[in-house]
């Protein structure tokens, strides 16, 4: 078997154990929805203000939900001491790493996926034009991409620390900043009337953001392969004792 | 480990082929001197090896020669039996591929042809539990099938920590027929456990860990290969 199919196989174990279990999809969709609605309350009545609020809350959403995912995604391991077992077989720290980042970022797309037409009808947004449609894919599929890559390496490094689900985000979310700034400018980048060409008409303006969304992107899959890197090469560190 | 010393001078050379029981006191340092071997734990001082392969610099071949059975099992809750043994299965043979990994490796164990994963089953008692998830199970039957993952992953050296807790004296027996079979195809075991009267095993020999020291006892053959950590 391949380093490849050994990735896929942590992978499909990871998935398929919160399939059976759904204790992440419960609590991440229950918790996502809630920041969806009270933030819609809370902006109040303005649609210009709630149609360029929707990226930013859209990625709070994402993220408190994914916060909880990745504190959830090593729980299931710890159990019955299955993650000391899973370090026991000879097979690359690196291709494990790649196998938990699969499953997250499986499910963090996913929940990305679902959130975003949610947040773009309960704020009265909207997408427009393909090339816009791709871009909102591009940034919400590498916005979790990065989210992922760092959340699965720090899910270990604070694996054995009694405090560790509040400790989880307190080191998480310095490292992941750059990651969510690119991903909300390039969603705002696309979605109307939050771009900076809203308040222009025409085809000219639409595309401007659409170059924007495009440099936003860009910057953010840098970002990815940098973390992608960097946590892939440093993970046999944060497991082995 | 942190700022206590669990093991100090530990001095361990085990025979190839043998069974060895380790004894000692809770907190004696048996779990912690097990996972050392099995390169979940970094040694802060001294040298080991296994197979010749030292446990820090050649821990991916170290790791393709043992297998670690810890006091819970080791299992996944949300899959069933079949599923753990398969991904067991599936991580071991992955890294037994790397010829670097698995030098060494006794040849005699790929000679036979290895059991299914139905055989195993059968093998420990779980027969009509296969696709039950392990969360269903009772403490007996996830030890049961941490023990048919040993079987049928069969490492050269099987380094059981306490292997008979929480079952009951058929499974004891069943853990007592596994050693000796894997004893006869020339695996070396090295086991914590408190239980002291098991002839069916005939250890040939028993360690007593006191302090996080070996105080008596001797697993070594003159001029026998070292499988062990010193």
């Amino acid at each position: 078997m391949s380093d490849l199919g050994v990735v896929l196989r942590v992978a499909r174990k990871d998935l398929l154990q919160e399939l059976r279990s759904r204790a992440t999809t419960v609590a991440t969709l229950f918790f996502s929805a809630t920041t969806l609605v009270l933030m819609a309350f809370a902006l109040g009545r303005d649609q210009s203000v709630l149609a360029q609020s929707a990226p930013g809350v859209l990625w709070v959403a994402i993220v408190l939900a994914g916060v909880i995912a990745a504190a959830q995604s090593l729980q299931a391991d710890l159990e019955e001491g299955a993650f000391d077992q899973l370090l026991t077989y000879a097979v690359p720290r690196a291709t494990i790493y790649l196998g938990k980042l699969l499953a997250n970022w499986t499910y963090l797309s996913a929940l990305a996926l679902l959130l975003a037409p949610v947040a773009l009808i309960l704020y009265g947004a909207s997408v427009t034009g393909v090339g816009s449609y791709v871009a909102l894919l591009a940034a919400l599929l590498l916005g979790s991409l990065g989210f992922a890559v760092i959340a699965t390496f720090y899910a270990a490094l604070t694996s054995n620390l009694q405090a560790r689900e509040a400790l989880l985000p307190v080191l998480m979310f310095p490292v992941v900043v750059p990651i969510l700034l690119a991903a909300v400018r390039a969603t705002e980048s696309v979605v109307t009337g939050s771009g900076a060409g809203a308040a222009l008409a025409g085809t000219a303006a639409q595309a401007a953001d659409l170059r924007m969304a495009g440099d936003w992107v860009l910057l953010l899959a840098g970002f990815d392969l940098i973390y992608l890197v960097v946590c892939t090469a440093l993970y046999h560190f944060v497991v082995d004792e | 480990m942190g700022s206590d010393m669990v093991l100090t001078g530990v001095d361990l050379d085990v025979t190839a082929g043998r069974v060895v029981v380790l004894r000692g006191s809770n907190g004696a340092g048996k779990t912690t001197l097990l996972k050392v071997l099995a390169t979940r734990l970094r040694p802060t001082f001294g040298t080991g090896a296994v197979f010749g392969n030292d446990l820090v610099t050649r821990s991916d071949a170290v790791r393709a020669r043992v297998g670690f059975l810890g006091v819970y099992g080791g299992n996944y809750l949300m899959l069933n039996a079949r599923e753990n043994l398969a991904l067991a299965s599936g991580l071991a043979a992955a890294g037994a591929r790397d010829p670097g990994a698995s030098a060494g490796r006794d040849p005699g164990a790929a000679a036979d042809r290895p059991p299914s994963i139905d055989e195993i089953i059968d093998l420990v008692g779980l027969t009509g539990a296969g696709d039950k998830l392990v969360r269903s199970y009772s403490s007996g039957m996830k030890k049961r099938l941490g023990l048919a993952r040993m079987a049928l992953l069969d490492p050269d050296l099987w380094l059981l920590d306490e292997p008979y807790a929480a079952l009951d004296d058929d499974a004891k027996a069943l853990v007592d027929r596994l050693v000796v079979a894997a004893r006869s195809r020339g695996r070396t075991v090295l086991m914590a456990s408190h239980e002291s009267d098991r002839p069916e095993l005939a250890p040939d020999a028993v360690l007593h860990l006191d302090g996080g020291r070996v105080r008596s006892g001797s697993a070594a053959a003159p001029g026998s290969a070292p499988a062990g950590a010193r």
